[in-house]
């Protein structure tokens, strides 16, 4: 048996500490593009990194640390690191009884070292990297912890539902902002950052070779089947998730749910690379990002926000 | 052979004075009764493996494991929440990493005097609401009761399971300064604490494991798994598999860590208010699958937020319906509405002769000499001994709204008779016992301070007592209030299955 409040609380956990290890590889790229001083190109990927962390852009700037600093420790900004760490404790904290001691130390800590150790802009430069390694780490630890020591029961899957959603939603986000450019104009630097900011890069190679091309990455961060930042990987294992939660509802209350989650994904798994590329690919990632909100809501009606209506049992959508 | 040690570095000379450069060099033996040492300064039998322990520590391992503790209890997050600091709302309780020692013969009278009293307690409150014989037979005063704030009228008549009103109880008790246990105060409404029993053995059994396992310390472990039977025996009449929740306020409350913990621990569903929904007078939780039923309640909020629609209107932490729910028998909330009208503290005056009348039987432990100001010539004498009692007002709790008489100024006694004049009834009066004192360590040092005792009863188709406790600890040099929101700390408590002199 689920609470309904425990679910909700379960599912932001995910989104936050996906929210966080995502603004944490974003920020990363931007300080790394911040080495290769002059370069043009580096200095635009890091533009696109922060636009996709809906940040002004850095470089050149007066005042830049200061910005990155912001987003990784301010208490008052809503998008910093340090806010979505909070979240995702504060959650977890609201849950302490769902979750295990393994998973709550290793957040717990996590949001302590965040908020007594911020220091100041003036010294952030020399000790971005390590911090910001030291939370991806940190994160990836946490998932680790959930997937070893969590049962995977309904909790674990409405946490996994959240991480997978947010995930979806991160990905079509930077995807979106290199296809706005204009055909050439990202070039090939830009889209090896596109793969760095998705954690992409080993595995494309892997599959893709070095061929940095437009058509080439974007068909795999959208249609991978197996890369676990694609698109395509992401509807799927929503469709996985959202099968097995509330499954004590009667279908048609679900409904709403799998059909939507269904569609999104039959919808990655049967494109072919001319939806990717070109106008295509906008529509695409159009249509990828309203089912994705729209799913959202209905698992909030169909599970968190649930109100009697004859028979007990029953959920109302 | 440890004892010996033991014995040898402790003691000096007739006066009990301990030499200054040992481990008890700054141990104060006062007038109060010490856990530890008797008053000549020996070891007392069940804490000389301890004693051993302590002066064996290398200098600076004691204020290391103490550290290593405090360090634990952060990061599992044993934490309560102080009100009014935005900064630092969570922190731990201090604890003490030094148990305080209770020999078997100790705990069997304290067991059977605790058993006794939640028996009468409970026989009590079920003729209050009930058939009123003892205030009709003029026992306790009929406008102590129906005045009281705690009394409800909406309990009038209802039947509870067991007829035990009080399922959860955690007393107070204290040693006086011969050594007696004496009660302090019942704890009747929403006792807290529990966790910090089990969380503090858990710590310090790895602090200590050696004198651990060799004392024969009585296992706490299994109080979630009683207070879980205890809990679904309130149901289990007329449901098969009784479906329990434990009601907490929400993560705001000081001792929210606790409400997780236990319910954690019981493997049972912690809701808030907001989770629950009453249909047709049944009680139901909110979950993924849709509504479920609920049959049993340990409910962690007061009796005035429990209800909106019975209760306070603007309570957002209760459940509109649940007191119709409750009247309708569709559910039972733990422990009963009400039953705080037994812990005030004038009807604690009266609670030696509710156990002679309703058990007839002398009740095992005493409680403290208590003057009720409600009483002319009791109140005249408070008045006129402002400067030995100590005074409180009978409806606040946790040390607030009382007066300690011989560590209060003229000024401040004076202040507080005008108090007492204008509303006698609202106060009563207690001579000042000096509570006993246990090691404590205070900076790597080991101390004396003064502690008292709170041990955990259930009552339900049967009454289970966890061989263990809370011992809460005045922290500061010489104070007497224990209570965590002014400066206390806690400490493990072991119960000894023997007299503690176990092989080494």
């Amino acid at each position: 048996m689920m609470l309904s409040r425990v679910a909700d609380s379960l599912f932001w956990v995910g989104r936050y500490c996906e929210r966080a290890e995502h603004a944490c590889r974003l920020l990363q790229i931007t300080f790394s593009a911040g080495l290769e001083a002059g370069s043009q190109e580096a200095e635009r990927a890091a533009v696109r990194a922060m636009t996709a962390l809906g940040a002004p852009p850095l470089i050149g700037q007066s005042g830049s640390i200061e910005e990155a600093w912001r987003l990784t420790f301010s208490r008052e900004d809503a998008d910093s690191v340090y806010s979505s760490v909070a979240r995702a404790r504060e959650n977890a904290r609201q849950v302490r009884d769902q979750i295990t001691t393994e998973m709550w130390e290793r957040l717990n800590r996590l949001y302590f070292r965040l908020r007594e150790t911020p220091g100041t802009s003036d010294t952030f430069a020399a000790r971005a990297d390590r911090v910001f390694q030291e939370v991806i780490g940190d994160l990836h630890a946490v998932k680790g912890i959930v997937e070893g020591t969590m049962s995977h029961g309904e909790g674990f899957r409405f946490l996994s539902l959240g991480r997978m959603l947010e995930r979806a939603q991160l990905v079509v986000r930077v995807l979106e902002i290199h296809m706005a450019e204009p055909p050439g104009s990202v070039g090939e630097h830009g889209w090896m950052q596109c793969l760095r900011m998705l954690c992409g890069m080993e595995p494309f190679l892997r599959v893709k070779t070095a061929d940095f091309r437009r058509e080439v990455v974007t068909d795999f961060l959208v249609l991978d089947p197996e890369f676990p930042r694609s698109l395509r990987f992401c509807a799927d294992e929503i469709d996985v998730f959202i099968q097995r939660v509330g499954v004590g509802l009667a279908a048609a209350e679900r409904a709403r749910c799998l059909r939507r989650s269904g569609l999104l994904k039959a919808r990655l798994e049967f494109a072919t690379l001319s939806d990717v590329t070109g106008r295509n690919g906008r529509q695409l990632l159009a249509e990828v990002a309203a089912a994705a909100s729209d799913l959202n809501d209905a698992v909030r009606t169909t599970f968190f926000t649930i109100s009697f209506q004859g028979a007990p049992g029953t959920a109302v959508a | 052979m440890a004892r010996g040690a033991a014995d040898k570095s402790a003691v000096s000379g007739p006066g009990g004075v301990f030499p200054p450069d040992g481990p008890f060099g700054d141990y104060a033996l006062g007038r109060a009764y010490d856990e530890m040492f008797a008053a000549g300064g020996e070891v007392r039998p069940h804490y000389a493996s301890l004693a051993a322990r302590i002066d064996a520590a290398p200098s600076g391992q004691l204020e290391a494991l103490q550290a290593q503790v405090e360090n634990t209890f952060m990061t599992q997050g044993v934490t309560f929440t102080v009100y009014g600091h935005e900064d630092a709302t969570e922190k731990i309780i201090p604890t003490d990493i030094l148990p305080r020692i209770v020999p078997a013969a100790e705990w069997d009278r304290l067991e059977r005097g605790f058993k006794q009293r939640l028996e009468a307690i409970n026989l009590f409150l079920g003729d209050i609401y009930g058939r009123q014989q003892l205030m009709r037979d003029g026992l306790v005063p009929r406008e102590l009761i129906l005045g009281s704030p705690n009394y409800m009228r909406e309990m009038a008549g209802i039947e509870v399971p067991h007829g035990a009103y009080v399922n959860i109880c955690g007393t107070d008790v204290i040693r006086n300064e011969a050594g007696d246990y004496v009660v302090l105060e019942d704890n009747l409404r929403v006792p807290s604490g529990v966790s910090y029993m089990l969380a503090n053995r858990e710590a310090v059994k790895r602090t200590f494991p050696d004198i651990y396992r060799s004392a024969k310390v009585r296992p706490v472990e299994s109080y979630p798994d009683d207070l879980l039977h205890t809990l679904r025996s309130l149901a289990s009449e007329y449901q098969p598999d009784p479906q329990v929740v434990v009601l907490t306020p929400g993560v705001y409350n000081s001792a929210y860590f606790e409400h997780a913990f236990l319910a954690r621990l019981m493997g049972t569903p912690l809701v808030e208010g907001r989770d629950l929904m009453v249909h047709d007078n049944v009680v139901f939780v909110r979950t993924t699958s849709g509504l479920r039923r609920v049959d049993v309640i340990y409910r962690r909020v007061d009796d005035a937020f429990l209800d909106p629609l019975a209760f306070r209107p603007d309570s957002a932490l209760g459940v509109p319906g649940l007191m119709n729910a409750y009247r309708a028998g569709n559910v039972v909330i733990a422990n009963a509405p009400g039953a705080g009208v037994a812990d005030d503290k004038a009807v604690y005056a009266y609670t030696p002769q509710i156990i002679k009348t309703l058990l007839d039987q002398d009740p095992i432990l005493d409680i403290v000499e208590t003057f009720l100001c409600r009483e002319k010539s009791q109140c005249q004498h408070v008045l006129a001994n402002l400067d030995k009692l100590v005074v409180k007002a009978v409806g606040e709790s946790g040390g607030y709204g009382m007066l300690i008489g011989p560590h209060a100024s003229k000024a401040e006694r004076e202040a507080f008779a005008d108090k007492i004049k204008a509303d006698p009834d609202n106060y009563i009066a207690q001579p000042t016992i000096s509570l006993s004192t246990a090691p404590t360590l205070v900076n790597g040092r080991v101390e004396s301070r003064h502690v008292d005792l709170r041990p955990f009863i259930l009552c339900g188709a049967k009454t289970t007592l966890t061989p263990g406790a809370l011992t809460r600890v005045a922290l500061r040099k010489g104070s007497l209030v224990v209570n965590s929101s002014q400066g206390g700390g806690s400490k493990d408590t072991w119960v000894l299955s023997g007299d503690g002199r176990g092989r080494p």
